[in-house]
C-alpha cells in the first residue's frame, strides 16, 4: 500500500548501511591493529591478556569467529536499511514488510545466542598456541541488561513481523471493499 | 458443488444504464474514485460498503436488489 515519502528514511538508509559496513570494518580495525587488539580479545573472549599471548595467526581466528557475530547484525542493519527504503518511497504495507521485521528480529535473537558461542571459540582460539595444560576456554551464559534488550526486542520483533503479516493481508482485503 | 459455483453479480452498469448516468458522474455523487466505480461495475471487488450501496441507491433511485444479483 502505497502512502506518503517519507523524507527521514531517506537518509536513514543510507545511516543504517553505513553503520552496516562500520560494524564489519571496526570489528576487522580493532583486530588488526596491534594496540586495539588486546582490548578486543578481552571483550570477546572473556579471558585475562596474560593468559596468551596475541600473534598474526591467532588474532586472524579472533576476528574471524567474531566476524559471524557481527555480520549476522550486519546483516540485520542492511534489513532495516531496506525497510527504511520502502518508507522513503512510501511503501509502508508490502508483504515483505513483515518478512524484513521478522529477518531483523532473528539476526538480533541470533547475534545474542552466538554470545556464548563466540566467547567459547575466541577463547580456544586464543589460547591455541599455549601448551596444552594452559588452553583455556570460557563459557558464560550469564546475559547483561545490553544483552537481555536484545535478545527479547529480537524475540518480539519476530512475533511484531507476524502481526504486521496480518495487518498487510487486512489493509489488501480492505483496499478492495469499496 | 452447484452452491460453489454461485455468486453476486453487480448490475451497476445496466441501472446506470437506465438512469443514463455516466460512471463519472456517479462517482462524483457518491464520493468515491471513478476507478472504483469501474472496479465495482467489472465485479472486481471483495465486498461493497453499505454507505456506498446507500449513496448509490439513493443517487440512482434503485434498491439494493436492482444493482446486485445472486445468481
Amino acid at each position: 500500500m502505497m502512502l506518503y515519502k517519507s523524507p527521514i528514511s531517506l537518509w536513514m538508509s543510507p545511516i543504517t548501511k553505513l553503520l552496516g559496513v562500520a560494524l564489519i570494518f571496526v570489528n576487522t580495525l580493532f583486530w588488526f591493529m596491534p594496540d586495539l587488539a588486546h582490548s578486543v580479545a578481552i571483550m570477546y573472549s572473556g579471558i585475562d591478556a596474560s593468559h596468551y599471548t596475541l600473534t598474526p595467526s591467532n588474532r586472524f581466528l579472533g576476528w574471524l569467529i567474531s566476524s559471524l557475530q557481527v555480520s549476522v547484525l550486519s546483516y540485520g542493519f542492511f534489513t532495516v536499511a531496506s525497510i527504511f527504503q520502502d518508507f522513503a518511497n512510501g511503501i509502508w504495507f508490502a508483504d515483505s514488510f513483515s518478512n524484513k521485521i521478522k529477518r531483523f528480529g532473528i539476526s538480533l535473537l541470533i547475534f545474542s545466542l552466538l554470545s556464548p558461542v563466540v566467547q567459547a571459540l575466541t577463547g580456544l582460539a586464543l589460547t591455541y598456541s599455549n601448551p596444552v595444560t594452559q588452553r583455556m576456554i570460557s563459557i558464560s551464559f550469564e546475559i547483561d541488561g545490553k544483552g537481555m534488550i536484545i535478545l527479547l526486542v529480537g524475540i518480539l520483533l519476530i512475533f511484531i513481523g507476524k502481526v504486521i503479516a496480518e495487518a498487510t493481508r487486512l489493509a489488501d482485503e480492505n483496499s478492495q471493499i469499496i | 458443488m452447484a452452491d460453489q459455483e454461485k455468486q453476486i453479480i453487480v448490475t451497476l452498469d445496466v441501472m446506470l444504464a437506465k438512469r443514463k448516468m455516466r460512471s463519472k458522474e456517479l462517482a462524483q455523487h457518491i464520493g468515491i474514485s471513478v476507478q472504483n466505480v469501474s472496479l465495482l461495475k467489472s465485479g472486481k471487488v471483495k465486498g461493497i460498503r453499505f454507505q456506498t450501496l446507500t449513496k448509490i441507491c439513493d443517487v440512482l433511485d434503485c434498491q439494493p436488489g436492482d444493482i446486485l444479483r445472486f445468481e
